[in-house]
C-alpha cells in the first residue's frame, strides 16, 4: 500500500465496500430461499430472570423484530405476530406502544388471512389496560374499533371515557372521546349507559363522572327542547344560546360539566364549540 | 555517508526543522542544542517515525526510510518505552527478528550474540528479569542495546546519556568509542556540552530548526571553552534574524 | 510475511500474559459449569442447556475481543512502544496486520479453551458430540475477528475509551440493522429516506448473519451456502477495515 496515490486506495476501498455490499445482498437471497425459521428457546421468564432488569430494552428489541411481521399476517394470515407479541408482552407487559399498535392496525387485517383479527385486537387492548403504562390509545381504538367495526355504542362509550381520563391524553382526543355520543340519535342510548353505570358502581369517581354524562346530556335535551319552542314562537330557529336567553324561552344557559361552551348549528340542534377548548384541556406530551 | 537535504518539517505553520542541509562522514557526529530545538524530530524523520514536509535525508545514497537503509542502522529513542512484561533477552530477539535478521532462526547461536552485547552495557544480569523492574538506567542501556542487534553500520541514539549515573556515562561514552574502532558510524543528538566535547569529532548546532554551525569539535571552539562559543554562536543567529526582521 | 508472523507471535505472547485475560476465562469456565447445576434446578431441557453455554461463549469472547481490540494496538502507539518498531525494516502495515492476526490468535485460544469445556458439558448431559454447536461457535469466532478489525480501526483514531464506545455500538447496532430495514418495509417509508435507511442497511456491519445458536440448539443445520457468504462477508469486510486502517495509520505522525 506504500506507492499507492491517494485516489487509487478510495477506489480500492470503495471496491472492497462494494464487494461486502454485493455479498450481504447475496446472503439475503439465499435466507429468503432457504427462509429456516425455528422457534426462541427461551421462555420469557427466563428472559425476565436473566436480563438483568432490563424488561423493557429487550422487549424492546424484539418489538422491533415482530412489527415487521404483521405484513405477513396481512398477506398469509401467519400468526406469528401474535404469538412474537405474547412473547414479548410477556417479557415487559408494561410496554405499552405493542398493544395499541395492536389495537389500530388488526382491525384493518382482512377477515379471509386471518378472521379473529377484530375479536384478538380486543384481547390485548383488555391486557394492556390491565398491565401496560398508561396509555391512551389503548383505549381509544378499542372504542374506535367498537364504534366502527362492531357498532357496539355502550362499549365505545365506556372505553372513549377511559381515554379522556387517561393521563396525558392530547387535547384534541380528550375533546373527542368526551363529545362522543352526543349527537341526537345517539343521545339516548348514551344517556340510558350512563345512568346505568352510575346506578351500578360505587367508586366515587366513577359516580361522578356518569352524574356529569348525564348532566351534560340533560343539557342537550333541555337545549333542544328550548330550540324547538323558540321555533314555535319566533319561526326560526335559534342560532345562539343567548337568544334564548334574551328573549326568556329559557332563564340562564347551562353550565356544561365539561366546561365546553354550548352552540347551536342549523336546525336548532345543540352541539358544542370545539374552536373554544376549555382551559383544562391541554395538548398534552404523549408517551 | 549519511546526507540531509533541504530538510523541513512544518507544524502549524511553524518550521520546525528549517531547510536543513549537511552532509556527514565522520565517526562520531553530535546534534548539539536546547530542548525542543529539533534534534529529536531530525532524527525521528531518519527512521520514519516522521515524514518530513520537504527535503530528503539519505544513506548512502538511498533513501533513509528505505528497507536496506533501515537494516544497517540501529535507532535508540529519546526515552525509550518497550513492552514491560518481555524481558531483555526477549526483547533483544524481537528486535533482531524485525530487523530481519536470518540469523535469528538459529536460536542458540543468536542468544550467545544478544548476551554479548547486554553484558556490553552492562545489564547481563537482568536478562531475564521483565522489563517491568528494570530501573531508568537500565532501561536506557537496553534501548542502546537493541540498536546494535543487528551489527550496524550507522547508529542513532537519541540522548543516550540521559538518565544515567555518572558511571553509567563513562561506561557508555566508552562503548561509543569501542563502536568508532569497529568501523561504525554513531549520531548522537544530546544537550550536554561537555558529552559534545568528550565524544564527537564533528558538532552539528541546531537552534530553533536552524543549523547554524557543522564541523569538527576542535576548529569550533578554537580555544574557548565550548559554552562560551555555543552561546556566542547562538547570539549572532539571533541578531542576524533581528536585523533581518527589519529591513 | 516474517514481519507479520512475529508481531503476531509477539502480540499473542504478551496480551496470554495478560491477568486481566485469564480472570475472564476463568470465570468463563466457572459460567458454563455453573450450568450443569442450573441446568439441574431451573434450565432442565438440553436445548436451555446449550443456549446458555453459547450464548455464555458468544458474550465473553466479545468482552475479550472488545478489551484487546480497543486497547492492544491503541497503547502501543501511545505509550511509544511502536517507536522501537516502526524505526526498524517494518512497514505500518505489517506492524497492524501483526496486531490484528496476533489478537485473533488470542481469541482463537479462548474460543477453543470455552469450546472444549462446552463440548464436554454437552456430552455429559447427554447430549453427543455437538457438531452443529461448534459450527454456531465457528460463526461466532468469524464474527469476533470482524469485531477485532472494527476496534483496530476505531482506535487508528480515537482513545481508548471512544473507540470502546463506537465499538459496543457496533456490536449492538450490528444485530437489529436487518430488523431495522424491515421496519422500514413495515411502516412503508419510501422515496430518499427508505434509500438512506438501505445504504445504512447494507454499510453497516450486518452481524445477524453469524448467530445460527437458535437452529444449533434445535439442531437444525445450518444451510452451507449461508455459512460459506458468511465467510466471504467476514474476510471481505475485514480487508476493508483494515486496508482503511492501514491507510489511516501511515499517515499518522506518532
Amino acid at each position: 500500500m506504500s506507492r499507492f496515490g491517494a485516489f487509487s486506495k478510495t477506489v480500492f476501498l470503495f471496491i472492497l465496500l462494494l464487494l461486502v455490499v454485493l455479498i450481504q445482498y447475496e446472503y439475503d437471497a439465499t435466507l429468503r430461499a432457504l427462509s429456516v425459521s425455528v422457534p426462541s428457546t427461551l421462555s420469557p421468564e427466563m428472559v425476565r430472570l436473566t436480563d438483568m432488569g432490563f424488561n423493557s430494552t429487550v422487549a424492546s428489541f424484539l418489538w422491533a423484530g415482530t412489527m415487521p411481521e404483521i405484513l405477513d399476517l396481512f398477506i398469509n394470515g401467519h400468526t406469528e405476530y401474535i404469538s412474537d407479541l405474547a412473547y414479548l408482552n410477556a417479557v415487559d407487559p408494561k410496554l405499552s406502544y405493542p398493544y395499541a399498535f395492536s389495537v389500530l392496525t388488526l382491525p384493518a387485517v382482512p377477515t379471509s388471512s386471518y378472521p379473529a383479527a377484530i375479536s384478538e385486537s380486543f384481547v390485548i387492548g383488555r391486557e394492556g389496560l390491565a398491565n401496560a403504562d398508561a396509555d391512551w390509545r389503548i383505549p381509544y381504538y378499542m372504542a374506535i374499533n367498537y364504534y366502527l367495526d362492531e357498532n357496539d355504542l355502550k362499549d365505545a362509550t365506556w372505553y372513549f371515557n377511559i381515554a379522556a381520563n387517561t393521563p396525558g391524553v392530547p387535547g384534541y382526543a380528550e375533546s373527542f372521546a368526551l363529545n362522543f355520543g352526543i349527537g341526537a340519535n345517539d343521545r339516548d342510548k348514551v344517556k340510558a349507559l350512563w345512568e346505568t353505570i352510575y346506578e351500578s358502581t360505587n367508586d366515587p369517581d366513577t359516580k361522578a363522572r356518569a352524574a356529569a354524562y348525564v348532566e351534560r346530556l340533560d343539557d342537550f335535551d333541555y337545549l333542544q327542547q328550548a330550540a324547538g319552542i323558540y321555533k314555535q314562537k319566533y319561526g326560526a330557529y335559534p342560532t345562539s344560546t343567548e337568544e334564548l336567553v334574551t328573549t326568556g324561552v329559557i332563564p340562564a344557559v347551562p353550565v356544561d360539566p365539561f366546561g365546553y361552551t354550548f352552540i347551536f348549528r342549523a336546525g336548532g340542534v345543540p352541539d358544542i364549540d370545539l374552536t373554544h377548548l376549555p382551559a383544562y384541556i391541554q395538548e398534552a406530551p404523549q408517551e | 555517508m549519511v546526507e540531509f537535504s533541504h530538510l523541513t518539517k512544518t507544524y502549524k505553520k511553524r518550521n520546525v526543522v528549517d531547510g536543513f542541509s549537511l552532509v556527514v562522514d565522520v565517526p562520531i557526529f553530535g546534534f548539539l542544542g536546547q530542548n525542543g530545538a529539533g534534534k529529536t524530530t531530525i532524527m525521528k524523520m531518519i527512521v520514519g517515525l516522521l515524514a518530513p514536509t520537504s527535503g530528503t535525508i539519505t544513506i548512502d545514497g538511498v533513501a533513509s526510510t528505505n528497507e536496506a537503509s533501515k537494516k544497517k542502522m540501529g535507532y535508540m529513542p529519546e526515552t525509550p518505552y518497550f513492552y514491560e512484561r518481555m524481558t531483555g533477552l526477549e526483547f533483544m530477539r524481537f528486535c533482531d527478528e524485525l530487523d530481519g535478521s536470518e540469523h535469528a532462526r538459529s536460536k542458540k547461536g543468536r542468544i550467545a550474540h544478544y548476551e554479548s552485547i547486554l553484558k556490553k552495557v552492562g545489564i547481563f544480569n537482568a536478562r531475564n528479569a521483565e522489563i517491568k523492574t528494570y530501573s531508568k538506567g537500565m532501561r536506557q542501556r537496553l534501548g542502546f542495546a537493541q540498536a546494535l542487534v543487528n551489527d550496524p553500520e550507522y547508529l542513532f541514539l537519541d540522548e543516550p546519556l540521559d538518565g544515567l549515573d555518572p558511571i553509567g556515562r563513562r561506561e557508555m561514552k566508552e562503548v561509543m568509542l569501542d563502536l568508532k574502532k569497529e568501523g561504525r558510524k554513531v549520531f548522537l543528538n544530546t544537550h550536554i556540552l561537555y558529552d559534545v566535547e568528550e565524544t564527537c569529532d564533528a558538532v552539528g548546532i541546531i537552534h530553533e530548526g536552524h543549523l547554524l554551525y557543522a564541523g569538527p569539535v576542535k576548529a569550533f571552539t578554537a580555544g574557548k571553552h565550548l559554552e562560551e562559543r555555543f552561546m556566542e554562536t547562538v547570539a549572532a543567529h539571533e541578531k542576524t534574524l533581528a536585523v533581518n526582521a527589519r529591513q | 510475511m516474517r514481519n507479520i508472523w512475529t508481531i503476531a507471535r509477539n502480540t499473542f505472547k504478551l496480551e496470554v500474559r495478560d491477568k486481566i485475560l485469564y480472570g475472564i476465562i476463568i470465570f468463563a469456565i466457572l459460567y458454563i459449569f455453573f450450568e450443569i447445576f442450573l441446568g439441574d434446578l431451573v434450565l432442565k431441557e438440553l436445548p436451555m442447556v446449550k443456549s446458555f453455554g453459547l450464548t455464555g461463549i458468544y458474550f465473553f469472547n466479545a468482552i475479550i475481543a472488545l478489551f484487546l481490540g480497543t486497547t492492544s494496538f491503541f497503547k502501543d502507539i501511545d505509550r511509544k512502544v511502536v517507536y522501537f518498531i516502526i524505526s526498524k525494516p517494518v512497514s505500518r502495515a505489517q506492524f497492524l496486520l501483526g496486531k490484528f492476526f496476533g489478537l485473533c490468535l488470542v481469541l482463537l485460544m479462548t474460543t477453543a479453551v470455552l469450546a472444549v469445556a462446552y463440548i464436554a458439558l454437552i456430552a455429559y448431559e447427554q447430549g453427543g458430540f455437538d457438531v452443529l454447536g461448534l459450527a454456531a461457535i465457528f460463526m461466532q469466532y468469524l464474527e469476533m475477528a470482524l469485531f477485532l478489525a472494527f476496534a483496530i480501526f476505531v482506535s487508528t483514531f480515537s482513545s481508548s475509551l471512544l473507540s470502546i464506545v463506537y465499538t459496543s455500538a457496533v456490536f449492538f447496532l450490528g444485530h437489529i440493522v436487518s430488523a431495522l430495514i424491515a421496519d422500514a418495509q413495515a411502516v412503508k417509508i419510501t422515496g430518499v429516506k427508505f434509500i438512506l435507511v438501505e445504504i445504512f442497511y447494507y454499510v453497516f456491519p450486518n452481524l445477524e448473519k453469524f448467530d445460527v445458536r437458535n437452529l444449533a440448539i434445535h439442531d437444525v443445520a445450518t444451510p452451507a451456502l449461508s455459512v460459506v457468504l458468511a465467510l466471504a462477508y467476514a474476510v471481505a469486510y475485514i480487508t476493508f477495515l483494515l486496508s482503511a486502517s492501514v491507510w489511516i495509520f501511515n499517515k499518522k505522525e506518532i
